[in-house]
């Protein structure tokens, strides 16, 4: 074993010891998380982030302007294949390799990326958590605060904020596993803030194109109608839509809920020859599917395997009569 | 002069795990694993340890060989070795490697006895499936950014719960 991995084995060992810290009040936990929630739309700033989800990890070059209230924003994967997002208000335009490009797109809830990472409604939030400052450190060279936000049941997962002291900014963000194991990773490896900005960064590098909104409406004939009961407390539906999957080509009905931190979607459809059933897993992403007659039912989510269990399963499909 | 080897051959293991080796090196450590069992069971519980530290398995081609290797030396991981060494030598990385290597073995058993060949297809299938509603959802999640021609499913998804 390497001297090296020791200071990481060490620091994996301490992390046990900040438990006995004491929560925030919701009041003071509400001003932390509006601050962390907000700062994305004020602040301007230019950096380099990697990003781990499981076993794959990418790092990402940002550029973020806000003028007069207007995001511009520039994205450019940095590994593997070039790929590239140039947003322009609610405009976007996208840069994919041929045949990756997202199957349908819809507009409502894509700026949702690190460091944006908390819903606006900070309540929603502290329904289902609490939170806690636990130390300052570096990150990017500048000084963080770092707070653990912990769930109040299992249904969700840990999750860590390093925020940046001056401007409330995400420098790094985890989830966590009820083993403190990392499932899923943002950090910033370096950034420059407003003044520092180069505006020159915000101009493509690759041939981007605009993206289209695609927002199917529901098809002609609809045979069943959904009933969803007792469903985890703290999640909220956010919004219902018919999209087609990646590779597919039937249009499939989502229900995507949040818990202001954690998102889960359920996906539900007439099942088709090689429906998949049983759980997945993939970094802090889980899947559980089943059949409930003629439909199948797959619910995903950044949450724990069970909590995708009790959402496929609290779905029932009523078939509507003739003349109803 | 065994033992000097063998300490070679402990700092060659790192080097691996670090993914610092070109090809030929590994093959000359793969084959050094096969021979030496202590050796493998120390590649077992630093591949476990480093993989949980840094949430990733450290290098993609070591453990493609790796698992060649295993499927001819089938008996040497078993679990209760791993971890009776570990506790006894490395107290501080026990608990750790003990966990790590129930989840390792469970890896290289799945790869030691792939399925039958009918079964495999199914679970092949079953990844690509799952994966569309992985990618839809993490869409919905505000990325933009999913590369479905680089991201396969093998390997991202654990098939063994997989059932039709």
């Amino acid at each position: 074993m390497r001297l090296q991995h020791f200071p990481v084995i060490l620091s994996f060992c301490c992390a046990g010891l900040v438990h006995a810290a004491d929560f925030l009040s919701i009041a003071d936990a509400a001003i932390v998380l509006e601050r962390i929630a907000r700062a994305p739309m004020q602040v301007t700033f230019q950096g380099v982030y990697v990003l781990q989800q499981g076993e794959q990890r990418e790092t990402i070059h940002i550029c973020r302007v806000i003028e007069k209230g207007v995001v511009r924003e520039r994205r450019e994967a940095l590994d593997g294949s070039p790929r590239e997002m140039v947003r322009n208000g609610d405009n976007i335009s996208l840069f994919m390799p041929k045949g990756a490009a997202p199957a349908s797109f819809d507009p409502r809830n894509n700026d949702r990326l690190f460091p944006r990472l908390l819903a606006d409604n900070v309540s929603d939030i502290l329904a289902s958590y609490q939170l806690r400052k636990t130390a300052r450190e570096r990150v990017a060279g500048v000084d963080a605060d770092v707070y653990e936000l912990e769930p109040k049941d299992q249904r969700r997962y840990p999750r860590k904020f390093w925020v940046h002291a001056e401007t409330g900014l995400l420098l790094k963000a985890t989830i966590l596993g009820f083993k403190r194991e990392v499932l899923e990773f943002y950090e910033f490896s370096q950034l420059a803030l407003g003044e520092q900005v180069d505006r020159k960064q915000l101009k493509p590098v690759n041939p981007v194109k605009p993206m289209v909104a695609d927002i199917a409406s529901a098809p002609a004939s609809v045979a069943v109608k959904w009933e969803a009961k007792g469903l985890p407390a703290g999640f909220r539906l956010m919004r219902q839509n018919w999209r087609v999957l990646p590779g597919g080509k039937q249009y499939v009905l989502q229900h995507l809920y949040g818990d202001g931190v954690a998102t889960l979607s359920v996906f539900l459809e007439p099942v088709q020859p090689n429906a998949p059933t049983g759980k997945v897993k993939q970094g802090a992403l889980s899947g559980f599917g089943r059949v409930d007659g003629a439909y199948h039912i797959m619910a995903v989510g950044k949450v724990p395997t069970e909590t995708t269990e009790l959402f496929a399963k609290a779905y029932k499909p009523v078939e509507i009569k003739a003349g109803q | 002069m065994i033992e000097m080897d063998t300490n070679m051959s402990q700092e060659k293991l790192s080097a691996l795990l670090d993914g610092e080796l070109d090809s030929r090196e590994v093959d000359a450590l793969l084959a050094a694993l096969q021979s030496d069992d202590s050796l493998l069971e120390e590649a077992c519980a630093w591949q476990s340890a480093s993989s949980v530290l840094r949430g990733e398995v450290a290098n993609p081609d070591f453990m493609a060989r790796f698992s060649k290797a295993l499927a001819q030396e089938p008996v040497v991981i078993a679990p209760g070795r791993v971890s009776r060494r570990r506790l006894s030598t490395r107290w501080l990385l026990a608990p750790l490697a003990v966990a790590a290597s129930v989840a390792f073995v469970g890896v290289a058993v799945w790869r030691v006895n792939p399925p039958a060949e009918q079964e495999s297809l199914i679970a092949l299938e079953a990844d690509s499936s799952m994966y569309a509603y992985l990618a839809a959802h993490r869409e919905s999640d505000g990325e933009p950014f999913i590369d479905t021609a680089a991201v396969h499913p093998k390997g991202n998804i654990q098939p063994a719960e997989y059932r039709r």
